[in-house]
């Protein structure tokens, strides 16, 4: 029997009952649609090209069903098998048993859609962020880290049972109120794995290993709540929201066993943030704003007394320009930060993370695509850049040849996982009614 | 009685007839004729209809994409694309002024502008945008006279001949505000039924970007309408797209259904 490894929706009784009440109310029918996905993607490491990175076959599938004009629902789940960790020996045993395949739930959903609102109950997505590549104020989902938030964003976050609830007011304004009764995290990647985090070069010589929940409580006080007003001034799209919840990032305690063997024990400490998203049109260009505010975020530190951490609130912002002139091209560039309130000087994460980011996508030859994307950590010198060649072959096939590669040094934000550079080759098939 | 109701129409016949298209053009406001160009555009009220955009480089065709387009007035648009799979659950929605892209890949509406690109040589606002009277002011210009040069070229000779041609009416269309599509356009419509013939779209810089030809109207909803036309690159000529409006439905519409929220169903 397979069982799903991702999390399973909560109320999925009164869930399913919501949707046998909207077939049984369906006036005229309902109608259906779906959409399937399969995806299969070899991939060797750049600086070892005779070294097998990924060979993961993914098959996505959602079907939506229209019960009338003002009552949907959705369901969704995602497969993959990767062949790579099984048969390369160079992964560790850790990130074979984690990550070699996986079958997960995805949006599954019922809503309600009346003239001045909608109710979405179930398994879901919410993203309150406006920017592409640094995107600090997505923070409802959890996201799936273990290709290191590569890849398409909606893939990347991890939907979680939630009420979500938006009344629409006058002059294109809303408010949304959601609540969530048992929180998930982040997935980050197994220790062996290319991503991994660094943890055995703190403790060199030692067995390493760590625990991770996916997930906290469930009760009804112990839930996280959130609430988003936004709004349509003057062409300037504005956001402002408060979120009451856990920390999505994981941070580590140490534990240590008699033999010496070193455990990380990730926690998720509960913290508050308030954000504010602003978009505008310009007759040139079209720019993103995003900023967040954290209070009484945890982070981890290594010094002399070994591995420990701290709390500081944190702000972040984003600014992002798409230059809306340079048709047929998208051009877009992106600076940003994180800055750190109360610093600490053995922390692992700098006081200022400033990064730079540029993004091309346009035509080349005949219907062919191509995309590049560019980042640079001012802190470190370090770097990544993506390419990507796509050929579509008909209207269900498409055939695409890029590149991912993470340059700088040992200790820095890219150049960590400089040995997951990689090249690939990815076939994608898409069926839909 | 009689004999009066035969001498206005007498009158009113010598009038049109003695009047040239253009001198009887002029004494119509130029925004009537706008407005009368919109109404070939795209029918009023709440309705629905697919495009079917060919995109041509030289004469092979490289790619075909269908939309399906829900419109409320002029205020409203959602646009999704139904064809090819690759692409479908793209949503495109136009409230006023203001434009959202929304990625199934990203699962989120995002803001987006009417000039960028949405397949071939359409911009997002040449499908979610039809309103000329809205968005632009304009003036008529004397038809010019026939170009001395002669061009080898077939395709540019037919284009001088249709934009000198005497029964057309040349329109300068200035855009009232910034967050339209286009900063300038040229366009040519029937001097008697104000019918769109073709349109030269400028930039902001006041690069020439595309050009567009309408095919005769057909009927929709009783009406006369648009129901094709062929956008040319004005950079690469070679590359043209072929638009086929069809499938024309009546349609309630809620306010709702244009909320951006509403496009992550």
């Amino acid at each position: 029997m397979i069982a799903f490894s991702e999390n399973k929706p909560l109320w999925i009784k009164p869930i399913l009952a919501l949707l046998l009440w909207g077939v049984a109310t369906a006036s005229g029918g309902i109608s259906t649609n779906y959409q399937v996905t399969i995806e299969s993607r070899l991939a060797y490491h750049a600086f070892n090209p005779r070294d097998l990175a990924s060979h993961r076959h993914t098959l996505n599938a959602d079907q939506n069903f229209e019960f009338s004009k003002e009552w949907t629902a959705s369901a969704g789940f995602r497969a993959y098998a990767e062949g790579a960790f099984a048969s390369n020996p160079r992964f560790g045993e850790s990130v074979r048993l984690r990550e070699s395949y996986q079958l997960s739930l995805r949006d599954f959903y019922t809503q309600y859609r009346w003239r001045s609102g909608l109710l979405k109950v179930g398994n879901q997505q919410v993203v309150w962020g406006e920017a592409f590549g640094f995107y600090y104020a997505d923070i409802v989902n959890p996201k799936d880290l273990r290709e290191f938030g590569l890849g398409d964003l909606s893939a990347q976050r991890i939907p979680v049972t939630m009420v979500n609830a938006i009344l629409f007011l006058k002059q294109n304004s809303s408010l949304q109120l959601i609540y969530i009764p048992k929180p998930f995290f982040n997935k980050n990647p197994a220790l062996g794995g290319d991503f991994a985090p660094p943890f055995e070069s703190f403790f060199p010589n030692r067995e390493v290993s760590i625990e991770e929940p996916r997930s906290g409580a469930l009760g009804l006080a112990i839930g996280e709540y959130g609430a988003r007003f936004t709004g349509l001034i003057g062409g300037y799209d504005l956001a402002a929201f408060v979120f009451h919840y856990f920390d999505r990032r994981s941070t580590y305690r140490t534990s240590f066993a008699p033999n010496g063997d070193v455990t990380f024990q990730a926690d998720h400490p509960r913290v508050s943030t308030v954000g504010f998203t602003a978009t505008k049109d310009f007759p040139s260009f079209l720019a993103r704003f995003e900023s967040v505010y954290t209070t009484g975020r945890a982070f981890d530190t290594f010094g002399p007394n070994g591995y420990g951490r701290y709390t500081s609130d944190e702000i972040t912002a984003a600014l992002e320009i798409d230059f809306t002139q340079l048709y047929p091209w998208r051009v877009g560039a992106q600076i940003s930060d994180a800055y750190i309130a109360k610093h600490q000087s053995n922390s692992l994460q700098q006081r200022h993370s400033p990064m730079i980011s540029a993004n091309v996508k346009g035509p080349a030859w005949q219907n062919h695509q191509v995309e590049s994307v560019l980042s640079y950590s001012t802190n470190d010198g370090s770097s990544f850049a993506k390419l990507l060649y796509t050929i579509p072959t008909s209207a269900q096939f498409e055939v695409s040849v890029g590149a991912e590669l993470f340059l700088g040094g040992q200790q820095s934000k890219y150049g960590s996982v400089r040995r997951a550079s990689r090249g690939f080759v990815m076939l994608t098939g898409f069926l839909a009614k | 009685m009689h004999f009066f109701k035969f001498k206005s129409s007498l009158i009113l016949c010598l009038l049109l007839t003695t009047l040239s298209p253009l001198t009887w053009a002029k004494s119509i406001p130029v925004e009537t004729i706008l407005k009368k160009v919109d109404s070939y555009r795209a029918p009023s009220g709440s309705f629905s209809f697919s495009v079917e955009v060919k995109e041509f480089d030289n004469k092979s065709a490289v790619r075909e994409t269908v939309y399906r387009v829900f419109s409320k007035g002029s205020r409203f648009a959602r646009i999704e694309t139904t064809a090819p799979e690759r692409l479908k659950g793209r949503k495109l929605l136009m409230v006023d002024n203001d434009l959202w892209l929304y990625l199934p890949t990203v699962n989120r509406p995002t803001r987006v502008s009417f000039q960028q690109k949405l397949t071939g040589e359409v911009s997002n606002g040449d499908i979610a945008r039809t309103n000329f009277s809205g968005d632009y002011d304009a003036r008529i210009i004397a038809p010019p006279s026939p170009s001395p040069k002669k061009s080898k070229d077939k395709k540019s000779q037919k284009r001088t001949i249709a934009a000198s041609d005497p029964s057309s009416l040349h329109l300068v269309l200035r855009a009232k505000h910034k967050d339209v599509t286009y900063r300038k356009v040229h366009l040519w419509v029937d001097a008697k039924t104000f019918y769109p013939k073709k349109a030269k779209f400028f930039a902001l810089s006041g690069k020439l970007l595309k050009t567009s030809e309408f095919s005769p109207p057909e009927k929709v909803f009783n009406r006369p309408t648009v129901t094709r036309s062929v956008i040319h690159d004005a950079l690469n000529t070679n590359q043209r797209s072929h638009l086929r409006y069809f499938d024309y439905k009546r349609e309630k519409l809620n306010d709702s259904f244009f909320r951006k929220q509403a496009l992550v169903d």
